[in-house]
């Protein structure tokens, strides 16, 4: 089991403490059946036109560059990270949504992709709805910041900047 | 953040292989050389004998890196040009082009962190022609590539 960090718990606070009563969020599917939300302030641009290049050695969530603006960014693969494998069969993500984060205060915005199959889509996280995360991987507690039930299912908030930290080794 | 590699030498040896680019330091490669003939295959799937027109008839090994940095149990027919490493004698790879580039004509970025393992042979890479082109040393690119192999 994946263990909180003092740092994680730290964003929770603030995010619970700072938090309107309700906010709008981008809510992307990750696997069949689960979703997760982004704040909407993260979710930066979505890419329809996927130019890519392959990192051979990298972790399977994360192994391509996803081609934005002049930048390389890092595609991640939220269904893989969750169920920690990656199969032949995996469909090609149809869109890519960069989301922005920063790694300290005045620190400049970095930024990474999410692949997704399907667009994502505009709702309200109300604090009314606040909930448990899923059981179902141990990968929630490190990359969420809350969580919200959205049409009876639990969906993690995503903290950006935890979701491209290092892969634990 | 790792900080970017320093050249010994004065240059790069920009390998292609399909997809894969790879940027290795001048000194780490030896002189490409044509490849001549078809290699014969061995009992060790991804490597092929590669037979040198060399002064003692020796032969030496080749193989041919996939996009993924694995050895091909075919040798793809446009792998033309063959290049060995010193620190690993007698071991060639097959690529599709090895071209020399100016130092400076390289500019090293590192990956994202999320992208690096410690097993992970890449840590950084270069944009070449509009493309992402991979900086690696070649005892770890080998080594990552032959691992596999017994």
């Amino acid at each position: 089991m994946l263990e909180d960090s003092p740092a994680q718990d730290a964003s929770l606070v603030a995010w619970t403490e700072s938090a309107p009563a309700s906010a709008p969020a981008q809510l992307v599917e990750c696997t069949r059946g689960q979703s997760a939300a982004l704040p909407l302030h993260t979710a930066i641009e979505l890419l329809d036109q996927l130019t890519t290049v392959d990192v051979p050695g990298a972790p399977y969530a994360c192994d391509r560059l996803l081609r934005w603006r002049d930048q390389w960014l890092p595609l991640m693969d939220l269904g893989v990270l969750l169920n920690a494998y990656r199969t032949d069969s995996q469909v090609a993500p149809r869109y890519a949504l960069v989301v922005a984060w920063q790694d300290g205060p005045r620190a400049p915005l970095a930024y990474g992709a999410l692949a997704l199959s399907s667009p994502p889509r505009v709702v309200e996280a109300l604090d009314a709805n606040h909930c448990p995360l899923p059981t179902g991987s141990d990968i929630w507690p490190v990359l969420a910041l809350s969580c919200f039930e959205h049409e009876g299912k639990p969906v993690p908030v995503l903290d950006a900047a935890a979701l491209f930290r290092h892969f634990p080794d | 953040m790792s900080t970017n590699p320093s050249l010994a030498g004065g240059g790069w040896m920009l390998l292609r292989a399909g997809a894969l680019r790879l940027l290795l330091p001048i000194e780490e490669v030896g002189p490409a050389e044509h490849l001549d003939g078809a290699p014969v295959v061995t009992d060790q799937p991804g490597l092929f004998e590669l037979r040198m027109a060399d002064a003692d008839g020796g032969s030496s090994l080749v193989a041919a890196l996939s996009a993924q940095l694995q050895p091909l149990t075919e040798m793809p027919a446009d792998r033309f040009v063959v290049t060995p490493f010193p620190s690993q004698p007698g071991v060639f790879l097959a690529w599709d082009e090895a071209r020399l580039l100016p130092a400076k004509a390289v500019k090293l970025q590192p990956l994202p962190a999320v992208m690096c393992t410690a097993d992970s042979p890449l840590t950084h890479y270069a944009e070449i022609d509009g493309k992402p082109a991979f900086y690696c040393n070649a005892e770890r690119v080998l080594g990552y590539a032959f691992a596999s192999l017994h």
